[in-house]
């Protein structure tokens, strides 16, 4: 889904969950929210124009109303921008997610 | 407002400001409706619903504002006749209710995953098409569709629909309902609906409440009232069973289906860092290794700042 024609990157289930996440590159910091999430990737729409092979470190945060807990986590990744396609607005982003560690808030 | 010079009718149009609404949640006197006729004293206290109407054919917009103008609970905050529009308004106009109309996008099941994703929190989708088939139906529904209405519904159902939907409800007709059911029963849902056999002890729900805490697996130990290794064979033992492969597919799968919902599994201890785990990039992790995974919060730190990482696994 996320890294072109690599199958073994496409294992992972995708999950059409629509999380915030908090994306910091190097142009500055967006809000998004995910259009679908795997253990491997995200995919989120955002207004601005990122570079494909962009290092990212972004935040999905897990809200507590669909966790089923009672405190929202963080879960703070590190990865790299696949696709970035326009859209009728703005444009359909995916990374992959290199590393991550969940955060209790 | 830039959306009005989008084509997009805002919630501050002239028309809507001056139009006289005598008594809060009741139908205008003059009305003949079902729904009007339907009134009752507790729809008095009913609450301010902002709708809005995404259709691309003037006479739907225009019919659906006449039945909603009938009620004081109900208010037409925006209407959009093309995608790009909806779009805009949907993310900057909050919105109780969006009545989104298929015909608006060549690929309907894209534009409702984009309505679903833009939307601003809070606001529940309806599609109004003139005909939704048992693959369509469910495939709008795991998309995020609150609701379903066929192009023909009688205003009463229309406003009914609206509340009911609002309320947290879904709406469907029978139909629909059987196709679901039915989908569920199969197993339809394109690979992500939970095994048909799966069954976990209430120490695997309390394992992976843990893990969609962000617990350690020692922190989780000192929870169940057991031994680390022990909770890393419960964990093996729930990947095979949900055919998930590590922390956060497990926490991801337990939030899309729901597993801890009214569950009552306790929270832990609140920890700066934890379960710091290393993906490969694709979702694939490696089988479950022996060992800790966690490091310690303090090293879980040190490696999110130097940008390196720790094991994954159960562990």
């Amino acid at each position: 889904m996320f890294a072109g024609n690599d199958p073994n990157l496409r294992n992972s289930i995708r999950f059409p969950l629509h999380l915030q996440v908090r994306l910091k590159t190097a142009a500055g910091e967006y809000h998004a929210r995910t259009t679908n999430v795997s253990a491997g990737g995200v995919s989120f729409h955002l207004d601005s124009e990122i570079e494909v092979g962009e290092r990212v470190e972004f935040a999905i945060e897990m809200p507590s109303e669909l966790s089923g807990i009672n405190r929202s986590v963080n879960v703070m990744c590190v990865g790299r921008v696949v696709r970035c396609t326009r859209e009728a607005l703005g444009r359909n982003v995916a990374v992959v997610i290199d590393e991550y560690r969940f955060q209790r808030n | 407002m830039s959306i009005a010079s989008n084509g997009i009718k805002g919630r501050h149009s002239k028309k809507r400001r001056t139009r006289h609404k005598p008594h809060a949640a009741t139908p205008r006197p003059a009305s003949s409706t079902p729904a009007a006729s339907a009134a009752s004293p507790a729809e008095a206290n009913l609450p301010l619903l902002r709708i809005i109407i995404a259709d691309s054919e003037a006479i739907f917009r225009v019919g659906m504002s006449k039945i909603f103008a009938q009620w004081q609970d109900l208010q037409v905050v925006a209407q959009t006749e093309t995608l790009p529009q909806t779009l805009t308004a949907i993310s900057t106009i909050p919105a109780d209710v969006i009545l989104f109309e298929l015909g608006l996008s060549p690929s309907p099941a894209d534009a409702i995953s984009e309505v679903a994703a833009r939307a601003i929190p809070g606001a529940k989708l309806v599609v109004v098409t003139s005909r939704a088939g048992e693959q369509e139906t469910v495939d709008y529904l795991r998309r995020g569709v609150r609701g379903i209405l066929a192009r023909s519904v009688s205003p009463d159902l229309l406003v009914r629909c609206v509340r009911k939907v609002a309320a947290g409800e879904t709406w469907l007709d029978k139909q629909a309902v059987n196709w679901v059911i039915e989908a569920y029963r199969t197993q339809t849902l394109q690979g992500i609906a939970p095994p048909q056999q799966l069954r976990l002890s209430d120490k695997e729900m309390m394992i992976i409440s843990g893990v969609t805490q962000g617990m350690k697996n020692k922190e989780i130990a000192r929870q169940v009232g057991t031994t680390e290794q022990v909770v890393k064979n419960y964990l093996r033992k729930i990947y095979d069973k949900l055919h998930v492969v590590d922390r956060l597919e497990l926490a991801l799968y337990s939030m899309h289906h729901r597993l801890l919902e009214g569950h009552g599994v306790p929270s832990g201890e609140a920890a700066e860092a934890n379960a710091f785990a290393q993906g490969d990039g694709a979702g694939s992790d490696s089988p479950p290794a022996a060992g800790d995974a966690a490091p310690s919060p303090p090293q879980a730190a040190a490696a999110s700042a130097s940008g390196k990482n720790g094991k994954n696994g159960p562990a």
